[in-house]
């Protein structure tokens, strides 16, 4: 673990040179100032270009599909680096992300330079990890004034691992029919995210007590579901003008529901990932999108059918997402969706930047990619029926 | 001059009553469409004809599934810049099937697709579309009638240079068990009607147009126990923003017990229109 006042200690003839201790604590010294980098993972790629995207000249593969960085030059990645790319670009440090099969970072350092390593996936601490990647690049190029702003922006959160709950079933007081399956999606929820993985559960809310201020739709106070990494929501969902999730007292012409125009620009603090067991919403996705200001994913739909049948589909997530071989998020979501639905479902998801959708895992089960920084108001959607 | 157009305006109202009626009129052979709500949709209209039924249809014991639901840890972990055609795909496909337990004799090619991601700016551009796999699938004809519901199905995804991304299979060992006695269409509509559906309808407020009823067979859920593949009458349509809807309805004179749409509600139909 990098600590900030360690680094600060360790730091030797700054003007000229300076020695930082990495994740891995690995001591590394780079030549002052800080020119030209490139990196070898996404995640690293997301943390230098938060602090200026000018310091990078080339970055992995996959970053490279990003169209924030397809105008730089793609040097493979850690596992499988294009060398004479990276000769080419005659870096003045590298910055990778420790994973299985990565190659020596001695020889790296032998033929280019200087390589750093960051973590983003400790099982432990992760969102530690984060904070500290940050202070790390932060202090490498000389932009310690950003590192408290951005720890605020991009990993925006009160260092606890915190999820919330809302089920609507009873719409007794509305014009649509009741749901099932309330309980058995929080009981999953509290079994794996609680019991297994530690999480802290931050509000449940059912039926009447569910209201608008629970889907985060202020940017002070009360925050909802934007205080809490991790949300779930069960109700009805429609599209009358729009997509909206109906709260218990639903009528056409009462607003007791949420839409894509009351979140825009709202989930910006604690909130990650988002899933709205809903009808229909995600039909809207060039609006809910707006939500994702420094949140990085809704799950959800866009058919109107089935998709309440079966109220395991959280089970299902769930169980892809956290333990042993835990899948990303957008990898457990399509398969408890194809799993469970049929070809009268179409599931969807939008995801703020490409390496949230490659990468991010539930918090704890593997990488999560930082939050976007500056959002550059593109959106990544990708939808799919259920069964062909 | 104004007589003209008098004479316009008269004709064109008689071709859209005419036009009007023949919508609602055209495919059904019945002598009134059928219109109800159901379970908190805004209105169900059959605009299908109605098959005739046999007296009765086969119904089945399930002996055991073949299920395997497998994942790649690289599918959706990057670009899949080299995808094959979709003809390829379809081969890839086979093969892989046919090295992972073999195609079964009654499974039939049901489609092949390629999913794109889009990158959309926020004024509601799409700046870029890009290929995220292909997919392939396969469904179950038994004995001539084609099953229905989320199980018997062959679902492959298939990413860069053909690699399998990912293998659903759900596909139950059945014998035969006996015979059911049919309802006809027109008696499974009124079933439809009272809301018994296989599974409860939930979506909200919808307006579902019919085009299409038929006989076919019910399987559950990959994973989850069925002991009988029992015939069905589906009703299979849209909603009014242009989705899938099917609705499986029992078939048997005497539904199988429990029914899972117990409690399945009937609506009033005059709602303001929605999705």
């Amino acid at each position: 673990m990098q600590d900030m006042t360690q680094v600060e200690l360790i730091i030797l003839k700054r003007e000229a040179e300076l020695t930082v201790k990495d994740a891995i604590d690995r001591i590394v010294t780079i030549d002052q100032p800080a020119g030209m980098a490139v990196t070898l993972f996404p995640a690293a790629t997301e943390m230098v270009n938060a602090f200026k995207l000018g310091n990078l000249s080339g970055v992995d593969d996959r970053s490279h599909t990003d169209h924030r960085f397809d105008h730089l030059t793609a040097v493979g990645d850690g596992c499988d680096p294009d060398y004479n790319a990276i000769g080419n670009l005659d870096p003045d440090i590298m910055i990778t992300v420790m994973q299985d099969g990565h190659v020596s970072l001695y020889t790296l350092t032998t033929m280019f330079g200087p390589v750093v390593c960051i973590r983003v996936d400790s099982p432990d601490d992760p969102k530690d990890d984060i904070g500290e990647a940050f202070g790390l690049v932060g202090y490498i190029f000389h932009e310690e004034g950003k590192i408290e702003d951005l720890l605020d922006d991009c990993s925006n959160d009160d260092g606890t691992i915190e999820y919330s709950v809302t089920t609507i079933e009873d719409y007794s007081e509305s014009l649509l029919g009741d749901l099932p399956g309330g309980q058995v999606a929080y009981n999953a929820l509290e079994n794996t995210l609680h019991d297994d993985a530690g999480w802290t559960e931050k509000f449940y809310e059912v039926n009447d007590s569910v209201d608008e201020p629970d889907f985060g739709m202020s940017n002070s106070g009360y925050q909802g579901l934007d205080g809490a990494d991790f949300h779930y929501h069960l109700g009805h969902g429609i599209d009358i003008s729009g997509t909206e999730v109906c709260l218990h007292d639903w009528w056409p012409w009462n607003n007791a529901d949420v839409r894509a125009s009351d979140v825009a620009d709202k989930w910006d603090e604690d909130s990650e990932w988002v899933l709205l067991h809903s009808c229909h919403i995600l039909e809207d996705h060039d609006d809910w999108e707006h939500a994702l200001k420094h949140s990085h994913a809704v799950m959800g739909f866009e058919s109107g059918s089935f998709v309440n049948s079966d109220a395991t589909l959280v089970n299902n997530f769930l169980a892809n997402a956290v333990g042993n071989d835990a899948m990303t998020v957008y990898q457990a979501y399509y398969k408890a969706t194809i799993d469970r639905f049929g070809s009268d479902v179409t599931a969807a998801v939008i995801f703020d930047t490409d390496g949230q959708f490659f990468h991010d895992h539930l918090w704890g089960e593997g990488v999560v990619m930082p939050d976007e920084y500056l959002d550059d108001d593109y959106w990544k959607y990708y939808s799919w029926n259920c069964d062909l | 001059m104004n007589k003209k157009l008098i004479i316009l305006l008269f004709v064109g109202v008689i071709a859209v009553a005419l036009y009007s009626y023949g919508m609602t009129k055209m495919d059904d052979p019945q002598p009134q469409p059928v219109t109800f709500g159901l379970g908190g949709s805004n209105g169900v209209l059959i605009k299908a004809e109605l098959p005739e039924a046999p007296e009765t249809m086969p119904y089945h014991r399930v002996v055991h599934e073949d299920y395997i639901s497998e994942m790649s840890p690289e599918f959706g972990r990057g670009p899949q810049k080299f995808l094959p055609s979709e003809e390829e795909a379809v081969r890839i496909a086979e093969e892989y099937i046919k090295s992972h337990g073999g195609m079964p004799d009654d499974a039939v090619f049901g489609n092949v697709s390629t999913g794109y991601s889009m990158l959309i700016h926020r004024n509601g551009t799409v700046v870029e579309k890009t290929p995220e796999s292909i997919r392939v699938g396969y469904y179950r004809v038994l004995g001539g009638v084609p099953v229905t519901g989320p199980g018997d199905t062959i679902d492959l995804t298939v990413g860069n240079n053909g690699t399998i991304m990912y293998f659903l299979k759900s596909w139950r060992h059945i014998e035969y068990a006996g015979e059911r006695e049919i309802v006809t269409a027109s008696e499974a509509v009124e079933r439809l009607s009272r809301g018994e559906t296989v599974n409860k309808w939930l979506g909200s407020l919808d307006k579902i147009e019919i085009d299409n009823v038929s006989l076919s067979y019910y399987s559950e859920v990959p994973g989850k126990k069925q002991d009988f593949y029992e015939p069905v009458w589906v009703f299979r349509g849209n909603d009014s923003c242009g989705y899938k809807v099917i609705l499986p309805v029992w078939a048997g004179v005497v539904p199988p017990k429990p029914t899972p749409s117990d409690g399945a509600s009937v609506r009033p139909t005059d709602r303001g229109d929605a999705c």
